[in-house]
């Protein structure tokens, strides 16, 4: 169990021991937060379901041909689209609500859900 | 006639039941040769310290769960005569280094029978002058044999193995600490730590303890498996600490100082243990020491909530990562994660109540009672035992101090957001040493809730130790 070890030898094993220790303990651990937060950042900051939803609606409308920039800026037009006609829809509801029943208090109000319906229906 | 028959008979009958006794051969010859001259009163003693760790495990509450199982074991085996029961008969074995086979194999006192050799064991030098006679008559007797090679003595239970030689097995096989882990795991819920991850440095800064001691320990006359086995006390986790100092018994180095790192193992598991329950002791005085009464006073910001995904996805990336980066730590790190991953996927309740509960009860009640077992008077009444006591409350509080330490600089780096104290829970007492912060945070603030912003740093210490263990196995286990 002795150690044959001059004091010297003992402070150098020493040392490096406590050197290589500590640098390999903090560098283990610091990679594992780099990997938590990257981990973060991908579980709850990326959709995933969008972008994979996306990605599949652009295979099914055209399954051959390479997404255009032309398609893309078609998309956001008509998301715009879409937009404004649930706010307007919104809108009409509010004032119609308000209109009829005059002993409403005039409070913030919360949409709780938007439904899409068939266009002949609309 | 008939009446010396009986009376020889008789008389056999009376001598061999004296010598069954603990009283005529309370220890074994071997340890006797090695220089153990205090008798039976040696294991009065122990059975004395049995005594007062049941009463403090009892009574103080002290980590009760392990420290009654440990001192039970060590007062067994100290009962005058019960450790050849309880391990079995101690002798030699001779082997024909040639062709492995065994020449001969007994107690001292049967081989001397055998060899027509003295047996006189009045006192330790008598015994080894029949020990070197019986090597010599061996030898003798393989080359008559014709043996093929060097006649290699080895000592060891050879007869009659008991309950502590079959329990032994599940640490000398290093099975115990990582299922040990593997219920830590299944109770450990790292979502603080996930929610803020950069408390993993604190658990990485409380490892100061761990090679600062090995530095203490080195200087102090033991060789780098023994100063390392010594160290990872400073880690306050009893598991990793007998898991290394049996790799390193096991280890190539180590096999040459087998029986110096049997001795070291109950010296170190009951000091790792005994600062474990000690934590809201030592810990507060050095938390107030290094702080002032304004860090004391930071209340921190609420954590986050984690969802399940980041939990699930937790123990597969720090497997896989310490699988790569620290293979030597993966039995440890792989079980604790295993564990929680039974827990966090939800789907398995029965194995996660398993894991924590039955699983976790019985290895924790074997390795207690066999760790205690090993505090044997001849073995644990040493200056080297000493030693490892000083030295692990050393490599506690420089864990403590070093934790602390690195917290202080992250509340300022952070712009006073961290509570310092915190970093005290960085050593992995799970969960007192979080515990402690939390006490201590509200002696000076009653309403300061610390207590789920020190999990994180207490968790990180569980991986920390397991890495630092895994680094000191990586440098000297080969």
């Amino acid at each position: 169990m002795l150690l044959a070890l001059t004091p010297l030898q003992k402070l150098s094993t020493g040392s490096v021991t406590f050197l290589i220790g500590m640098i390999i303990t903090f560098v283990v651990l610091a990679v594992l937060i780099g990997i938590i937060y990257l981990v973060n950042y991908l579980i709850n900051r990326v959709d995933f379901k969008k972008i994979f939803s996306k990605k599949n609606s652009a295979k099914k409308i055209d399954d051959v041909t390479e997404p255009s920039s032309d398609s893309v800026a078609e998309n956001i037009v008509v998301e715009e689209k879409i937009n404004s006609a649930k706010e307007e829809a919104i809108n009409a509801a509010v004032k119609e609500y308000l209109a009829k029943a005059d002993d409403v208090p005039h409070t913030r109000y919360k949409v709780i859900s938007v439904k899409k319906v068939a266009k002949e229906d609309a | 006639m008939l009446t010396s028959i009986i009376s020889v008979s008789l008389g056999e009958a009376f001598k061999n039941l004296w010598q069954t006794t603990g009283i005529a051969s309370p220890v074994p010859d071997y340890y006797v040769m090695n220089g153990y001259k205090m008798g039976i009163w040696g294991l009065f003693l122990m059975l004395l310290i049995a005594c007062l760790l049941v009463y403090l495990a009892i009574v103080k509450k002290f980590e009760p769960n392990l420290l009654l199982s440990i001192a039970f074991g060590m007062f067994l085996i100290n009962i005058p005569g019960a450790y050849a029961i309880l391990y079995g008969i101690s002798g030699y074995t001779f082997t024909d280094s040639g062709t492995n086979a065994v020449i001969a194999s007994g107690t001292l006192q049967q081989l001397c029978e055998t060899f027509n050799v003295v047996y006189n064991n009045v006192t330790p030098e008598s015994l080894n002058e029949s020990l070197r006679l019986l090597q010599e008559a061996v030898a003798a007797y393989g080359e008559r044999i014709g043996a093929m090679g060097e006649i290699i003595m080895s000592n060891g239970i050879v007869a009659e193995k008991g309950l502590f030689y079959y329990i032994y097995k599940g640490v000398d096989w290093v099975i115990f600490p990582p299922i040990i882990f593997l219920g830590i795991g299944a109770m450990t819920d790292f979502g603080p730590l996930i929610a803020n991850p950069k408390s993993l440095f604190l658990g990485a800064a409380a490892q100061l303890g761990i090679f600062a001691t090995f530095f203490g320990a080195l200087f102090l006359g033991f060789n780098e498996q023994a100063a390392s086995a010594i160290a990872i006390i400073g880690g306050a986790d009893g598991p990793t600490a007998i898991y290394l100092t049996q790799k390193m018994a096991n280890s190539t180095i180590g096999t040459q100082y087998m029986g110096n790192y049997m001795d070291l193992l109950p010296a170190i598991a009951i000091a790792a243990y005994s600062y474990m329950a000690l934590v809201p002791v030592i810990q507060p005085p050095i938390m107030k020491l290094l702080t002032t009464k304004k860090e004391r006073l930071i209340r921190m910001e609420q954590l986050r909530p984690v969802s399940k995904k980041e939990k699930i996805v937790f123990p597969i990336i720090v497997t896989a990562l310490t699988g790569i980066f620290l293979p030597a730590a993966v039995p440890l790190v792989g079980m604790l994660m295993l564990g929680n991953l039974i827990r966090e996927s939800g789907v398995v309740p029965r194995l996660s109540n398993t894991a924590q509960n039955e699983l976790l009860n019985i290895v924790t009640i074997f390795l207690g009672v066999i760790v205690g077992s090993k505090a044997f008077a001849p073995i644990f009444l040493s200056t080297s035992t000493l030693s490892i006591i000083l030295l692990g409350i050393i490599a506690f509080s420089f864990g403590t101090a070093g934790g602390v330490l690195l917290g202080k600089l992250m509340c300022k780096i952070s712009g006073g957001k961290i509570n310092p104290l915190i970093g005290s829970a960085g050593v992995s007492a799970v969960p007192m040493a979080a515990r402690v912060s939390q006490e201590v945070g509200r002696r000076e603030d009653p309403n300061n809730y610390l207590l789920m912003h020190a999990m994180g740093p207490n968790v990180a210490g569980v991986i920390g130790s397991a890495v630092a263990a895994g680094v000191l196995l990586s440098m000297f286990g080969n």
